[in-house]
Parts: structure tokens; C-alpha cells; sequence
């Protein structure tokens, strides 16, 4: 299965390294936790960030389909 | 048991108009009801202002007041509030800034400055230990904000600490604004034209002298526990803030589709990777800038060195990369970044006048402004990112079309018969959230006792950021509450004399109801009041309730809680949001319950006997 995948805010270095920046292939029935598994995103960064797919926040626990965009950045106090 | 600190002679009323000057103390119990800063401000005008007063008369009363946190070193303890009505919205205006003088002014021996009348002559306030002379000030008259600093400075001391006003103020923009250390911006709803309505210039403080602690050593304590607290969060994490400014908030947003683009007719914008906190780090940034006591340092020193945009001073900041850069459909980071030096220079809110630069650009691409009307030779489209830094000189000098620019964007599309392209709510400007694509938003907006803003509780925490934890930003259920109670612990964090970077993830529980338990034991251990959380929270009800109050008496109702025609009537065209309208009619019953308002949008008796503002029904 065909997914992108971008982290921003000084996550971008888990995803620069995929072709692409952001292209990765991945298991049918993979969840959100199993791609932030393959880029290496440490656990104790997991509870601090927020993450989207397809432009709607999302969980860990989330099942991704084919052509789903991933983003996801670090809590961050304001703007 | 030792008696609470609450200093002497701290209350400073100036009459501009026979240059009377009266100290008084404040009292134990007001800042036991009202805290400080944003909560001094509205008892005083709720007291002795005449909500229905033209706002640049000399009838209208200017409040300049810090909070008990204000220059201790508490961190982010660096804010004062400018309270006033306001000449764009005719509401109140509460304008917030930090940087340095805030703490000078408390250092001079003032807590709360109140100014009435009008001077007949520029005149510009000295203040030294409490002491203030009132002084001609016809040599800084048609200087920019940077120049009185580097004036006064030259005349007085170096280490002297300036608020002043533009050629913006002077010429009473309606979103002028009050400049402090000569980029930081009491920023919203023309606080700066009331200053300049009352040919008051600049005040200039000493910066000296000491603010004194009630248990000194027991405050130190505190500050540690939570610097430790604040450090340990972010350990091994990157601190988007403090790399990226405010700037780094474009991703979030134009993630879920909300990012205004064009005059919010789209939420997404092709062009934001030009203009985000990465690309203004890359090319433009010289350094972070901390205001006093922050660890943060969000505030971005920057040059510009490409040719047509030169210039050197701080920013833009998130909401001016949004007004001047996606609502104007402008990728130009140097254009928009030299717009943002010329608002500073000049003293201009960044958000009023990109969105009102934005109207105009709609209203000309409609055909509805003829190109002879906007005299720039050309006509002006979205994108025109010459048109933008032209267009803000302009406004400052109110010279040609800048002079209806001046006005703010509602009067704007008025004059040409299109007020329902002024995106705005009680006649301000909105932030850079659409609320179609940001629902919790629209109902601060609509609600924010100074129209569209969103450092009123500022839903794009929860929504966008995930602060303390994400909530789905299309959601509606449960959000009414959460607005409710996050604008009244705002307050607390506004009357206190904090920024609210700091205190929302660090000095707050962290939960959804964010109530402010660190901001309470700062507050003790700094005045000795021994208040509990639930009475600091109910000192940020009581605030927003009196603003409120005020509110109704200028003629304000349910009706104006309100939003435009676009934002609930035209689905969003783009993005994840893409056919959403905002829902903002389903969330203001159960809002004006919680609030105890009745549905017109007025307190009720009992929720005054709740909150002891029943003496306000006496009215004003």
C-alpha cells in the first residue's frame, strides 16, 4: 500500500530520508502506530505530537488505506 | 501572619486636558475580584466610562495597567494591557504586549496608568519613580515609533524604556496601534488612535527601581518548580516556538484546511511552504527575541537584504504572515516581511490592515473599486505584493486610497456596498483561523468581547496544536464549554501580566478545562491574597462577564455574536474542510447557558449576584 508521510517543526528528519521525502510503502491493514514504528519515532515523543490524515486528526490506533497523506508535528504552545 | 503586599500610591491618573496628576492605591480587594491588567482595565471604564462615548473623543479613558506577575521574573511575567474602546469596533478594546517596558513601567512604581482628556499640544509622559511630568512632545510629532524611541533614548537615558505612537496613531488609523520597545505591539482595535486622539505621543520610563515580593524566597521557589516542569516536558523534543517563532503555526493550519486564503474564499494555500516558519528560519532570520523573563524567545529578529524590501526589525509573526501573505494570496516572504516592518514603524495592527488589504483586493477583482480610485497605477488583484507594502505606507499617511483603507476593512467594503466582503465579527478583523474549517474558533470570534481574535481562549490549542490534547477541529459537541472556560482562564492569564505560550502547557492543569493552578501559586507567594484556583477562575469569569456588561451598554446584543455571510453560508471550496459552513448557531444557546446569559446576550441578575457585579446594573 502506497502511503506520503511528512513530519514538520523538526520532525521533518524522520521523514526527508523516504524517496521523496514523503513516500512510503506500506502492509494493508497498517496503523498509524506501525508507520510511526518504521520511520523510528521514538515512544516518548509519540504522547507530544499532533497527527493528521488527510487533513483530519487522527490516533495512533488509526487504520491507513491506500494514498492516505500523514502529517504530523510536535504539541506546540501557541501562535 | 503576614498582611498581603499591595503597593502604595500605584495608581496614577493623568487628566491630559489640564495636566492634572492624581496617585491613589489600589485596593485589596480589587485585585482580589479583578487580578491585575486586562481585569484593572474593565473596572475602571466599567466605573467611569460612558460606554456610548465617541471613542477619539476626549471623553473616552485609556488604561495602561500591568498585573501582580508583571516584571517579577515569573516567566513570561513581561505584559501590561491597554483598555480603552475601541474607535474600529466600538466595543472594548483590552491590546496585550510584552518586550520590556511593561516591566520598566512597574519598576517606575506604576501599576495602573489612567488617562483622560485630551492634551492640547503633542505632549509626550515622563515617569521616574512613581513621579510623572508631562512633556512637549511637537519635536517627535510625525516621527515613527522607532524613531521617538531612538529620540527619547538620546534625550533622556539609553536604558530608558519607551511606548509610543506612529504616524498611524497620529493620523488616528483605526487600527493603530501602541508600539513598545519598538517592535512589540499593543496591536488590536485602534488603541493607538485613541493615544493619538489624545495628542499623547509616547511615554517614556525609567528603568529602574525594584518590585517588591511578598515571600520573595517562597516565589523563587515556585518559578524553579515550573522552569523544571517546563524543562523536563520539552527534554529530547523539538520546541517548535523557539526555532520557528509563531510562524510554525502555517503548518497546522493549513493542514486541516483552515489557513484564510484570498479573503477566506479558500482554506488551503499553494503558496505556504514560501512563507512558513522553515522558510523565514532559512532566509530572514537573525536571532530569536525573548521578552522579559521568557524561556521561549518566540519573537524573530530579521533582515531583509533583497532589493525593493530592505529593511532589519522583528518579524512576521503567524497572523501577519496570514493577513499579508495567504488572505493576500502572497508568497513573497520579503514582501510580507517589509509590509510587517512598516506596520511596526508606523504603528499599525498587521491583522487589520493585511485583511482590509485583502477585502480591498477582492472588491477590485469583483470590478466593484475602480483602478483610478486605488492610484497605484495598476490594478490591484491578489498576489500584488508590491500593492502591499505600498498600500501600508499609504494607510499610515492616510494618503489617497489608504485613506479608506485606514478605516478598516467593514467601513471599507461599505463605502463601495459590499459589506459582506469585510470578514470580520463585531467589526474587527479575524485571526488566521477560518472557522468553517476550525469550529471551536468561530464561536470565540463571535463571542470575544472585541470581535474577531483569538487571544480570547484561543481554540486553535486544542483544535490545531495540540494543547494539552487534539480535539477534531469539525467537531461540535462539548466545544461550547471548553470556549467558555478556556476565554475565562485566558483572562486570568491576561490580568495576571503572563503570555499565554508559557502558561497554557506549564502553569495550567493539564486539562481540558486548563484551570490555573501554577498562576495561583505565583500570585500568592507574589501578593500574599492566599486565593484559591476556583477564585482566580472566578476572577476570569467575573472579567469577561464586566466586559460584557460594557458591551451591552454600547449597544452590543446576541445579535452581534455573530460571523459573516461567507463563513456560514459558503462551504469552504478546498481542503480537508471542503463543504463545511461554520456551525457557530448550534453553539451559542448552549454557550449563553453556560454563561449564564439570557437571550439577548446579557448576564443575567443572578449570574451578577454571582460573580458581585450586581453594582454594575446601576449603569454608566
Amino acid at each position: 500500500m502506497n502511503i506520503t508521510v511528512r513530519g514538520y517543526l523538526g520532525f521533518e528528519i524522520y521523514t526527508n530520508c523516504l524517496p521523496g521525502n514523503e513516500n512510503l510503502v506500506i502492509k494493508a491493514d497498517s496503523r498509524i502506530k506501525d508507520v510511526l514504528d518504521l520511520i523510528m519515532i521514538p515512544k516518548e515523543l509519540r504522547s507530544a505530537m499532533a497527527i493528521f490524515i488527510n487533513g483530519r486528526l487522527t490516533e495512533t490506533e488509526s487504520l491507513l488505506k491506500e494514498q492516505d497523506k500523514v502529517v504530523f508535528y510536535p504539541m506546540m504552545e501557541g501562535g | 501572619m503576614k498582611k498581603p503586599l499591595i503597593r502604595k500610591g500605584s495608581v496614577l491618573r493623568i487628566n491630559l486636558s489640564d495636566e492634572t496628576t492624581v496617585k491613589s492605591d489600589l485596593s485589596q480587594n480589587l485585585v482580589r475580584q479583578f487580578i491585575g491588567a486586562r481585569g484593572y482595565g474593565i473596572h475602571t471604564l466599567l466605573n467611569e466610562l460612558d460606554a456610548k462615548c465617541d471613542a477619539l473623543s476626549s471623553d473616552n479613558i485609556m488604561v495602561m495597567a500591568t498585573g501582580p506577575l508583571t516584571g517579577t521574573g515569573a516567566q513570561t511575567g513581561a505584559r501590561y494591557i491597554v483598555t480603552t474602546k475601541s474607535p474600529l469596533t466600538g466595543a472594548i478594546t483590552c491590546a496585550n504586549s510584552g518586550g520590556k517596558f511593561p516591566t520598566a513601567l512597574r519598576r517606575s512604581g506604576i501599576d495602573m496608568l489612567i488617562l483622560t482628556g485630551k492634551a492640547i499640544n503633542p505632549v509626550y509622559l515622563w515617569i521616574d519613580e512613581g513621579e510623572v511630568e508631562i512633556r512637549r512632545a511637537d519635536h517627535l510629532w510625525g516621527k515613527n515609533c522607532h524613531e521617538t524611541e531612538t529620540t527619547l533614548k538620546q534625550e533622556i537615558h539609553p536604558n530608558i524604556k519607551v511606548a509610543s505612537i506612529g504616524v498611524a496613531g497620529e493620523n488616528k488609523v483605526l487600527f493603530a496601534s501602541i508600539m513598545n520597545d519598538k517592535n512589540r505591539a499593543a496591536g488590536r482595535s485602534g488603541v493607538g488612535a485613541v493615544m493619538g486622539s489624545k495628542n499623547l505621543k509616547a511615554i517614556a520610563v525609567n528603568n529602574k527601581g525594584s518590585i517588591p515580593l511578598w515571600d520573595a524566597d517562597g516565589f523563587k521557589e515556585v518559578v524553579k518548580k515550573y522552569t523544571k516542569k517546563y524543562k523536563t516536558a520539552l527534554k529530547g523534543k523539538p520546541n517548535p516556538l523557539k526555532l520557528y517563532g509563531t510562524a510554525a503555526t502555517i503548518t497546522g493550519v493549513q493542514t486541516v484546511g483552515g489557513l484564510p486564503t484570498r479573503n477566506y474564499q479558500q482554506g488551503t494555500f499553494e503558496g505556504w511552504e514560501k512563507i512558513n516558519g522553515e522558510s523565514l528560519r532559512q532566509k530572514y532570520l537573525t536571532g530569536p527575541k525573548a521578552c522579559q523573563s521568557c524561556p521561549i524567545a518566540c519573537g524573530r529578529a530579521t533582515k531583509v537584504d533583497e532589493v525593493g524590501y530592505e529593511g532589519e526589525g522583528e518579524g512576521p509573526e503567524y497572523e501577519t504572515i496570514y493577513a499579508m501573505g495567504s488572505n493576500c494570496g502572497i508568497d513573497h516572504l520579503a514582501a510580507l516581511t517589509k509590509a510587517n516592518y512598516n506596520c511596526n514603524e508606523e504603528g499599525m495592527d498587521t491583522i487589520t490592515m493585511g485583511c482590509t488589504i485583502a477585502c480591498a483586493m477582492e472588491l477590485s477583482e469583483r470590478g466593484y473599486i475602480s483602478e483610478s480610485d486605488i492610484g497605484i497605477g495598476r490594478p490591484l488583484g491578489f498576489g500584488d505584493q508590491d500593492a502591499l507594502v505600498e498600500l501600508t505606507r499609504m494607510t499610515a499617511h492616510r494618503e489617497g486610497f489608504g485613506n479608506l483603507l485606514a478605516e478598516g476593512s467593514l467601513r471599507l467594503a461599505q463605502y463601495y456596498g459590499h459589506p459582506e466582503l469585510a470578514i470580520v465579527a463585531k467589526g474587527q478583523e479575524f485571526a488566521g483561523y477560518d472557522p468553517r474549517a476550525v469550529q471551536g474558533m468561530g464561536l470565540a470570534y463571535a463571542t470575544s468581547p472585541i470581535g474577531g481574535s483569538h487571544m480570547r481562549g484561543d481554540p486553535a490549542y486544542f483544535e490545531i496544536l495540540g494543547v494539552p490534547k487534539n480535539i477534531d477541529p469539525l467537531a461540535i459537541k462539548g466545544k461550547a464549554q471548553i470556549v467558555k472556560d478556556w476565554q475565562d482562564h485566558f483572562a486570568v492569564i491576561d490580568a495576571a501580566g503572563l503570555c499565554v505560550f508559557f502558561c497554557v502547557r506549564n502553569l495550567m492543569t493539564p486539562d481540558l478545562e486548563i484551570r490555573p493552578m501554577g498562576i495561583t501559586e505565583l500570585i500568592n507567594a507574589a501578593t500574599g491574597l492566599d486565593l484559591t484556583i476556583e477564585e482566580l477562575s472566578k476572577a476570569g469569569e467575573r472579567i469577561c462577564n464586566a466586559e460584557r456588561i460594557f458591551l451591552n451598554r454600547a449597544g452590543f446584543t446576541a445579535k452581534e455574536d455573530t460571523l459573516p455571510a461567507r463563513i456560514l453560508k459558503e462551504p469552504l471550496p478546498d481542503g480537508p474542510a471542503k463543504g463545511y459552513t461554520s456551525h457557530l448557531p448550534q453553539f451559542i444557546e448552549e454557550y449563553y447557558q453556560l454563561r449564564g446569559w439570557n437571550k439577548n446576550g446579557e448576564p443575567t441578575e443572578e449570574k451578577l449576584a454571582d460573580l458581585n457585579l450586581k453594582y454594575s446594573l446601576r449603569g454608566n
